[in-house]
């Protein structure tokens, strides 16, 4: 396996398009579920679904709330994808990344709060009862998934010594960081899932509450909320590659298709997830969130830095 | 052909079904041929392009809740009224055939501009004249005034505005016309805002016929008035004739949907009918069965939720419970389903249930109860309160 590198500028360009294509994979195999649940057959259409509401958002008249606060809510609206596509930026494609920052895990960390203040935007501009009720239970969800989530992450640092995510690649070269940081792993894609507002953290968009912050979103406004959740959650669970899963390291095919194929799985597995589980509630989440996964993950990073304490004591 | 009148036809539309009292066995019908087709059913007006309504809206209070939420709909838009059974394939056919016409939209975006303006031009003479509104309208015509005469009701429930505007508080309490919040003592004594919100008739999965109107704080409920609108309709329906099972598991249905479970919530649906038709797996149905028992997020959204103290009631215990006992039906079990006077008892232990809840509490609770509003059939004195 070689080294990551920082690649030259242009690929910087390559990076929403092919967030682009595994959002799109990810939202198709959603509809493959469904049309399974709905025991209707697969074809050509429902894969193509994503696409095809995707131009129909595109065609929908975008309409807005009496008094809605317009620079807010779409600054909101805007900010989800933008985020999303900013936190890929540092995940490492084969060998090569778009940006090797110095920083990269913490830059991913800060993306994916960007959402947090985006959703909220979104839902109060929005003017709306359930806009607003939206934003609220996004922010009570982050309360409850953000420490867990920078616990797994602030594991992965300390077991690479760094926050370049290049170097947390290089650490895994002869054990990924799954096999001896599972824990941190489960948290990390729990949060995936929490931070894309999807799955069985849909409280923010539940229908219970006709969609929260969705609810007053028509036209592209609302395309841009829906694909940044599937950029959101595909670029979590493309982190997840270099973070866990040992980067592009593996056997006879190529690095960057390496880093795809783990990408795509992680994805898979979290549509499916999805796709078998009710809303959590928040306050139940709350409690399991912080009496579980907090300790556990504190324990799991205590572990790691003793076991690199350890090592580097004994060289 | 050019590209968007190509974009248009590969999109699969979304239709936002609202249900009559007495419109049961209709929406069982549409969801059934829209499951099929795949058309997802959307959860409101701004992500919808098809309205249909299934049943007669024979009252005025829900057939004014019908206008709201179809001038609530971005273009382009079509609606489908469907009256009897039969009709949902033809309805719904005719619906989507006037969705791709671009002439005809065309013609329906002009009507709704100039009726905007109309009542603008009323506005600016009335005493509602703040400088910020003829902006909204300028910008986005036909779809910034919908909601201005309409303080709260079916979906238009967006016209509050919750504090931060003091200075509009000059002009009489209200913003671009709409009412403020209010402020209410709070359940520690601390006066917060507070919102006036009608739950019903129009929103998704909810009892055909329902209104509650609640004043929240946040997401708690304060107080609830229960209100049933529309002609009851006792014989009107195939949905009285309806297997047992079947509708259980169109309650259960609807409750895997207020709980956020979208692919349970369509393989029940799907179950629903295929048992209708009898056509049902029974393996499939155990399995499906099992995995509900087995859900532990399931029973983290409904435990401890709704509790009722009614001993030897379909509606004894707390949500998990009844939905247990939903699933009993559907494996054949117990013997019926929203059996007795269980629409009425619902109905008076409502507004008790939800005082002091969260509102996804709330909805977890009423579709756990799920009263068969159909079968109330003196109206009474809860009834029409107005």
């Amino acid at each position: 396996m070689n080294a990551v590198s920082q690649g030259p500028t242009w690929t910087v360009l390559l990076v929403p398009v092919l967030l682009g294509v595994l959002a799109l994979c990810g939202a198709a195999f959603a509809r493959v579920l469904d049309a399974r649940a709905d025991g209707r057959g697969i074809s050509g259409g429902v894969l193509a679904a994503p696409l095809a509401e995707s131009g129909r958002l595109l065609l929908q008249q975008r309409r807005a709330v009496v008094a809605s606060d317009r620079l807010l809510a779409r600054t909101g609206v805007v900010l989800v994808p933008v985020a999303a596509v900013l936190a890929a930026l540092v995940v490492p494609l084969g060998d090569r990344t778009a940006s090797d920052l110095s920083i990269g895990i913490v830059w991913f960390n800060a993306m994916e709060v960007v959402t947090w203040a985006a959703l909220w935007m979104a839902g109060w501009g929005s003017n709306s009862v359930w806009g607003l009720l939206g934003g609220y239970r996004f922010v009570v969800q982050g309360l409850s998934y953000e420490l867990p989530h920078m616990f797994a992450l602030i594991t992965v640092a300390t077991g690479a010594g760094s926050l370049r995510v290049s170097d947390a690649v290089a650490a895994q070269e002869s054990l990924w960081f799954v096999v001896w940081m599972p824990v941190a792993f489960v948290a990390f894609l729990l949060s995936a899932l929490a931070l894309s507002f999807s799955g069985p953290f849909d409280t923010a968009t539940g229908r219970d509450i006709v969609g929260g912050v969705l609810a007053e979103y028509s036209g592209v406004d609302r395309l841009l909320l829906v694909a940044g959740r599937w950029l959101m959650l595909s670029a979590a669970a493309a982190m997840s590659v270099p973070l866990f899963l040992g980067g592009s390291g593996g056997p006879l095919l190529p690095g960057w298709l390496w880093t795809l194929v783990k990408a795509v799985a992680v994805l898979g597995l979290l549509v499916w997830v999805r796709s078998r589980t009710a809303t959590l509630r928040m306050d139940r989440f709350a409690e399991f969130g912080w009496l579980v996964l907090i300790p556990l993950t504190l324990l799991q990073a205590l572990v790691v830095a003793v076991v690199v304490v350890g090592m580097t004591g004994g060289m | 052909m050019d590209l968007s009148g190509w974009m248009r036809i590969q999109a699969t539309p979304r239709p936002l079904l609202v249900t009559a009292r007495g419109g049961g066995g209709i929406r069982v019908a549409a969801e059934r041929v829209l499951r099929q087709r795949g058309w997802d059913l959307a959860s409101t007006p701004a992500e919808a392009d098809l309205l249909v309504v299934c049943g007669v809206p024979d009252d005025d209070a829900l057939a004014a809740a019908v206008e709201r939420v179809w001038s609530a709909f971005p273009a382009p838009r079509a609606r489908a009224s469907v009256h009897v059974e039969t009709d949902v394939v033809s309805e719904l056919d005719r619906a989507r055939v006037r969705l791709d016409d671009v002439e005809w939209q065309r013609s329906d975006i002009a009507a709704r501009t100039g009726a905007a303006e109309t009542a603008r031009a009323e506005e600016h003479t009335g005493e509602h004249d703040h400088t910020g509104h003829t902006t909204h309208s300028t910008t986005e015509p036909a779809c910034g005034h919908h909601r201005s005469s309409d303080p709260g009701g079916g979906h238009s429930m967006g016209d509050h505005d919750m504090g931060g505007h003091d200075a509009h508080m000059m002009h009489g309490g209200d913003v671009a016309g709409l009412r403020m919040a209010d402020r209410a003592p709070d359940r520690d004594g601390l006066a917060l805002d507070q919102l006036h919100v009608s739950l019903g008739p129009v929103l998704p999965d909810w009892p055909a016929g329902l209104v509650v109107r609640v004043a929240l704080q946040g997401d708690v409920v304060q107080s609830a008035e229960v209100e049933v609108i529309g002609e009851a309709h006792p014989d009107g329906s195939s949905w009285l004739g309806m297997p047992a099972a079947a509708a259980a598991l169109d309650s259960m249905a609807r409750l895997l949907s207020v709980c956020g479970w979208g692919t349970a919530m369509r393989s029940a649906r799907r179950l629903r009918d295929e048992l209708l038709t009898g056509a049902v797996d029974d393996a499939e149905l155990g399995r499906f069965v099992g995995r509900l028992r087995r859900s532990r997020t399931l029973r983290w959204a409904t435990d401890y939720v709704g509790r009722l103290d009614l001993p030897h009631s379909d509606l004894a215990g707390d949500a998990t419970q009844r939905w247990r006992r939903w699933l009993d039906v559907v494996e054949g079990r117990e013997a019926g389903h929203r059996r007795g006077d269980h629409a009425e008892v619902a109905l008076e232990r409502l507004p008790g249930l939800l005082e002091g809840q969260e509102l996804a509490a709330a909805r977890v609770i009423v579709a756990s109860l799920d009263p068969d509003l159909d079968s109330v059939l003196p109206r009474d004195a809860r009834d029409r309160v107005r």
